[in-house]
């Protein structure tokens, strides 16, 4: 049982115990399950999101476009039903094909021609976001989604069904990272990229791939964000990549690679929604929200830390 | 064998949170002590306009004595932020929400939901036409300001000229409509034409600046600037005043008063169009809590302190506006 | 035999490409837009527009080539402006100036002391004291606007925005390749182990490097609010993302060992003159991003082939 100190999710999860348990004495109606999940539900974007980056982040890169990369595929998707008579499940599917888009190309350049991930996303984060700006026309901040989107507005709005999504997501996700050999060589390539290559692994298609899911997941958010908007926003996603990476922080993962929980990262996105709604219903500024995080971030690096150091002395004490 | 355990629990909370969601919803309870409560959801907090806002709610809770609360997202523009935090009211079960929503079509369904948890919503500052709210209010509309600004400009420059457009950024509905209305007031004066591009300077005033410096260098001969973003006028002055060109060139925008006081006074900046925010939040309040007791507003009602209000059929409250000049700059003190 | 590819070491300074780019693009403008782009007035806009984002990126220049990043430096510079514009607003200029200072020190401090001290990988770490800053900005000055009522303008006028700028950069850039703190600073961003063991304390070397990004940010307000007179919290959100763009547009690589501040004074240059020449020709607004974003991209790959 003193294992469980091992257990790298352990601080976010007590981060989400703490947290519910603080808000459920002290934030009027915060237990109520239909209002948890209503708060939940619009955090899925985040959660599929945070998935693709734990894989990125595993595999040693990073990658800042995710926001911009949804926004796109949101505007892709709201200019397609808006100017074309083009059905709906199309348009999704476009939108879908646009995000992808952009992740293969963060991981054609991350991988062919090895750039670095932070540079190659900074200069995509840009570059989509304008594009998404153009492709709306000047002067036109969103674009309403025509009646023939009602179904998934109604699906993404009044249903679970984006939880249920982001659920999945990360069942897929996390079933892929610790039961498959592309989750084995993904974290091998996080801890240590050279030794990864001489072993046999082909890096450069394992980078592209990480990248490539990403793009995707990043339409399909894109998507559901419209849908549950029921408009097309121009600046959507705007800052989510730092929200979602800080939550796979948070969650456990490392920076550096080759340790990676996708469990974490959900567990991560949970304690935003759950900070989100206990300080929404206690009535305390967003301004407060955001330090929380900050402060948040930074303690659960430190306790990770010191969770291994603790760890690690004990294993050396059993050794002993 | 811990790891498992911990997963375990995971996977439970999460299950539990969100296929306990499937029921149905709980009575709401009352929380807030009995008392009446309306919250304001503005489009964001930390900026000397929803400071005034919430100057405006303070004193409407003092007056009125029913709980006035005042909340926004920390970052501009933030249309899911704002979603969630209008969930999270109705969560509370709160009596009355009154939003200023940074997209109209992304509130339609969140406020589809609280009238049908029995909460009143009305909107102000910014409508969100087109769904279950019962009214707005405001001191005049998007585009009408626009068209206003442009006015003013045009009997300014001698109707005569070119004239060039700042905005925020592209984003902000709210700032693409005072955009509309300068364009289309624009096409009434055949002798003014638009100076292109119009410029960007994403609410900050070095953007300002350096974009209106930008623009008088394309076009030296530049007769007037539109400013539709706060701190667009005070940095076209700043560049106009760099370039010589003070006084010469015509600037009219929507901006505080307190931060063009200099350039009011010293004619650099001709005037700006704006409302104040606390009276304009203190009004929407006194007029819901009038609601929620069963007293509807009715067109020319008189407010105390305010003036006579417009009321339309599709429940627009439109309060008197204020031009400010030189000549009452110092009136105000936001 | 077998047959040794040849190399050609190449002599050719990196900033070359980069200043060639900077070089056409201005006479691109010039020729395009006449004597609107080359123009005593225009280059004071630049060159106020230039300065906060310049001075930052001399700072965020020695962080990366550490290795490490600085995502808060916009946030230091809105909490040194408005803690040290209160005291500036009410004509206590020279004590405001101090106060701005030791904001800013202070806050590169914090995050020296996260990276070296605590250990904490810098992305991280900055990223957190950015939540931390910026929302202590904004509840600080509770969003309202601070005025500096022309104490400052001194900083603000005319030119001296651009000379102050351009002497960071000389100052950054000698004490980058002349001395021996800036030798270190390469040396631990190109093998920190290696370094360590050759008697250079990583921790020291770091934690200066942080304190100077914060010290920047803090001048960086000071010559904001001498510019603009007013200082809002919102007032520079994003400028940290601008100061890596440029020093990456500069060459510096973001994996430490490498770059130059000439590299960053270059890359401060193209975006500086890319905003500028945007509006000149009349390019809408929508468009700038997309030019940004396409500039960096290019930028990069140019500089990854020169080095095949």
């Amino acid at each position: 049982m003193r294992g469980i100190i091992r257990v790298k999710e352990l601080p976010v999860l007590t981060l989400c115990v703490g947290l519910f348990i603080f808000f459920a004495l002290r934030a009027p109606n915060f237990t109520d399950p239909f209002g948890i999940l209503d708060d939940i539900r619009q955090y899925a974007a985040y959660a599929i999101l945070a998935v693709g980056l734990t894989l990125i982040i595993g595999s040693g890169g990073i990658d800042i476009s995710v926001g911009s990369v949804l926004g796109f595929s949101t505007i892709l998707m709201g200019v397609i039903l808006s100017k074309s008579a083009a059905s709906l499940p199309l348009a999704c599917l476009a939108a879908v094909a646009g995000g992808t888009a952009w992740g293969a190309f963060n991981g054609l350049a991350v991988a062919r021609l090895r750039l670095q991930p932070v540079v190659v996303t900074l200069s995509t984060m840009a570059a989509a976001r304008g594009i998404a700006y153009v492709m709306a026309g000047q002067g036109i901040s969103s674009i309403k989604l025509p009646p023939r989107a009602d179904w998934l507005a109604g699906v993404c709005y009044a249903s679970p069904a984006p939880v249920v999504l982001a659920m999945l997501v990360a069942v897929a996700g996390w079933l892929a990272l610790s039961s498959t050999p592309f989750g084995r060589r993904i974290l091998a390539i996080g801890s240590n990229e050279e030794a990864a290559r001489l072993s046999g692994i082909d890096v450069g298609r394992m980078k592209f791939l990480v990248y490539a899911i990403t793009g995707v997941l990043a339409g399909v958010a894109g998507v559901m964000t419209a849908g549950m908007m029921s408009t097309a926003q121009t600046d959507a996603g705007l800052g989510y990549e730092f929200e979602a990476i800080t939550a796979v922080l948070i969650g456990g993962t490392s920076i550096v690679g080759g340790e990676a929980t996708v469990l974490g990262s959900v567990l991560g996105v949970l304690a935003a929604a759950l900070l989100n709604r206990g300080f929404g219903l206690m009535g305390i500024s967003d301004l407060w929200r955001m330090m929380f995080l900050g402060v948040t971030l930074i303690a659960s690096v430190l306790l990770d830390r010191l969770r291994k150091y603790v760890a690690l002395r004990s294993i050396k004490a059993q050794r002993a | 064998m811990s790891k498992r355990i911990v997963a375990a629990c995971a996977i439970l909370l999460a299950l539990t949170i969100t296929f306990g969601g499937c029921g149905k919803p709980k009575e709401q309870a009352a929380n807030t002590k009995g008392k009446r409560t309306i919250v304001f959801v503005f489009k964001l907090v930390g900026i000397p306009y929803s400071n005034a806002c919430q100057k405006g709610a303070d004193q409407a809770a003092k007056e009125l004595g029913v709980n006035v609360e005042f909340l926004g997202p920390a970052k501009g523009g933030d249309v899911a932020g704002q979603v969630r935090m209008i969930e999270n009211q109705i969560s509370r079960g709160v009596d009355a929400i009154v939003i200023s929503p940074n997209d109209p079509n992304s509130v339609k369904p969140v406020i589809e939901k609280a009238a049908r948890r029995g909460i009143k919503v009305f909107t102000w500052d910014s409508d969100a036409p087109d769904t279950k709210r019962i009214f707005y209010v405001a001191a005049a509309d998007d585009v009408g300001i626009g068209e206003d600004i442009m006015d003013r400009l045009a009997k300014d420059v001698g109707g005569k000229g070119k004239i060039g457009i700042m905005s925020g950024s592209q984003g902000a509905l709210n700032l693409n409509q005072h955009v509309d209305g300068v364009l289309k007031a624009l096409k009434k004066y055949p002798n003014i034409e638009l100076a292109k591009p119009i410029l960007n300077n994403n609410d900050q005033p070095q953007l300002a600046q350096s974009g209106m410096a930008g623009l008088l260098q394309r076009y030296p001969d530049l007769a007037g600037i539109a400013c539709v973003s706060s701190p667009g006028p005070p940095g076209a002055a700043r560049a106009a005043i760099a370039a010589g060109k003070a006084g010469k060139v015509k600037i009219w925008g929507l901006s505080l008063p307190s931060e063009n006081r200099q350039y009011l006074k010293d004619g650099t900046v001709n005037g700006l169009i704006l409302w104040d925010p606390a009276k304009l939040t203190f009004l929407t309040a006194k007029l819901v809590n009038d609601y929620l007791d069963g007293r509807k507003p009715a067109d020319g009602m008189e407010v105390k302190g305010i003036g006579k209000l417009k009321v339309s059929k599709d429940g627009i409250i439109i309060m008197p506006g204020v031009v400010i000049t030189k000549e009452n700059v110092d009136q105000f003190d936001f | 035999m077998t047959a040794t590819p040849k190399r050609r070491i190449s002599r050719v300074p990196r900033e070359l490409p980069i200043f060639y780019f900077l070089v056409a693009l201005c006479a691109v403008l010039a020729l395009v837009t006449r004597h609107n782009f080359l123009n005593a007035g225009n280059l004071r806009t630049m060159g106020t527009d230039a300065a906060a984002i310049g001075i930052i990126s001399v700072g965020m220049t020695a962080v990366i080539i550490t290795g490490g990043i600085d995502l808060s430096v916009a946030a230091i510079l809105a909490l040194s402006a408005l803690v040290g514009g209160g005291f500036i607003s009410q004509g206590n200029t020279f004590v405001g100036c101090l106060v701005t200072l030791a904001t800013g020190i202070g806050c590169g401090a914090l995050n020296g002391g996260l990276i070296t001290i605590a250990r904490m990988p810098p992305i991280i770490a900055t990223l957190g004291t950015l939540y931390v800053l910026q929302s202590a900005a904004t509840l600080y000055s509770g969003g309202q606007v601070v005025y500096a009522n022309g104490h400052l303008s001194l900083l603000g006028n005319g030119f001296v925005p651009l000379v102050i700028t351009l002497v960071v950069f000389a100052v950054g850039g000698a004490v980058m390749r002349l001395t021996r703190m800036g030798r270190y600073v390469y040396a631990i961003g190109g093998n920190e182990e290696s370094a360590r063991l050759a008697g250079i304390s990583p921790t020291r070397v770091k934690m200066i490097v942080y304190v100077a990004s914060g010290a920047l940010a803090a001048l960086a307000a000071l010559v904001t609010l001498g510019v603009n007179n007013t200082f809002q919290a919102n007032d520079v959100v994003g400028y940290e993302l601008a100061a890596i763009a440029a020093v990456v547009i500069g060459g510096t690589s973001i994996m430490g060992g490498e770059g130059s501040i000439l590299g960053t004074m270059i890359g401060v240059g193209i975006s500086t003159v890319l905003r500028n020449g945007a509006i000149l020709v009349g390019l809408d607004a929508r468009w700038t991003q997309a030019v940004i974003g396409a500039a960096i991209l290019v930028a990069v790959i140019t500089d990854k082939v020169r080095r095949r």
